[in-house]
């Protein structure tokens, strides 16, 4: 079997491809289809009736999120900008902007890093990674309790860490792996806002592009997500 | 324009064929929808070979550009490569937002390149604009 990056970067097109258009008109007809066929029932609907039509919307509207979600993992690699290099706090800033109404309604409290970190890589895709990781943290949160969330950054001879340390839930160190496999949940849907399991696969694809990794500690009483990168 | 609007749809998925026939209900004018489900076919009835010598002259062509056989780029050659059919606007649709395929498509001579549309109220919207643009506004050439 052939691996090597521009075979793969192929294969990861056609992947693309079939995805966004092989796909797309299936999925058209049944979306179209069933409002044509709903269209004519309108009024006739029995509850059990109204029952199917709410399980069929949901479940298109979800194939709709999922398969966006696999595009933009797959877009990771396909369409990667060129490395720059960029301060640290620049990239973070930014994220808690694009937050800043979540912040404000889960009454959270982020505490920056007060450093100057440089990071070498693709800026948006960084930025990426931690507006899921914050979005993580904002969205499991405990009930009663504000969230409080701490970004911390150290830098060694080799590698420059990032850490985002919360008061959430946690994650018991049983399920650690599993939450960075596209698509996998932990709690029942909608309990926890209405992911749909894609955020933390695509941060880690993100962080393996760049040579780094990603990594969770349980604790106590919350989580800390590690992100390492060379330097 | 008070004669019968005749559209050329070039689309072989069956379920797009209906969707598109739904969506032209939206016409005000009088029109009439002829339909080829393949390149090939599409061809031999706008050059009206054989059992095809009935086939009325379209005042306009869709052309969905992912066919199987000879594909939707190829028959937009065809039409543009012959002396009475290339007067006819192509609006060509396809699922691809590539610049590249863009490109290739309007240095083809087509009239028009739209995204296929997601739903079929998209598509009613640009019936609307399709009736609105070329039957109200634009003078097309007579043969």
């Amino acid at each position: 079997m052939e691996s090597n990056p521009a075979s793969i970067l192929h294969e990861l097109e056609d992947f693309v491809y079939l995805v966004s258009h092989d796909m797309a008109a299936p999925q058209r007809h049944v979306r179209e289809f069933t409002k044509l066929l709903l269209a004519t029932l309108e009024n006739n609907l029995s509850d059990e009736q109204k029952i199917y039509r709410g399980y069929i919307e949901d479940g298109l509207q979800k194939i709709e999120r999922m398969q966006s979600a696999l595009l933009q993992l797959s877009r990771v690699i396909t369409e990667g900008k060129e490395f720059s290099t960029f301060p640290l706090l620049d990239c973070l800033t930014n994220v808690v902007q694009a937050l800043q109404d979540k912040i404000h309604a889960k009454n959270a409290i982020i505490c920056l890093p007060d450093t100057d970190v440089r990071l070498t890589g693709d800026q948006q895709q960084i930025e990426t990674v931690f507006m899921v990781l914050l979005d993580n943290s904002l969205t499991f949160t405990r009930e009663y309790v504000a969230p409080e969330i701490k970004i911390c950054a150290d830098m060694s001879d080799k590698e420059i860490s990032i850490s985002i340390d919360d008061n959430g839930i946690g994650i018991s160190s049983e399920h650690a792996d599993k939450v960075f496999t596209m698509f996998r949940r932990l709690h029942k849907f909608g309990e926890y806002g209405d992911g749909i399991g894609a955020g933390l696969a695509i941060a880690k694809k993100i962080v393996s592009r760049h040579g780094g990794n990603i990594s969770i500690l349980s604790k106590d009483k919350g989580s800390v997500f590690v992100v390492r990168f060379l330097k | 324009m008070s004669k019968q609007i005749e559209i050329f749809l070039v689309e072989d998925n069956d379920g797009d064929v209906f969707l598109a026939k739904k969506a032209f209900e939206k016409m005000s004018r009088p029109y009439r929808i002829t339909v080829a489900n393949d390149g090939e076919t599409a061809i031999n009835m706008l050059k009206k070979e054989g059992v095809y010598k009935d086939v009325p002259r379209p005042h306009i062509i869709l052309l969905d550009i992912n066919l199987p056989g000879r594909d939707g780029k190829r028959v937009l050659l065809d039409v543009k490569e012959d002396n009475s059919l290339r007067l006819i606007p192509v609006i060509v649709f396809s699922s691809s937002k590539s610049p590249d395929d863009i490109y290739k498509v309007y240095s083809d001579l087509a009239s028009a390149y739209i995204c296929k549309p997601e739903t079929l109220d998209e598509f009613r919207d640009i019936v609307v604009a399709i009736e609105n643009f070329w039957f109200k506004y634009c003078r097309l050439a007579e043969v």
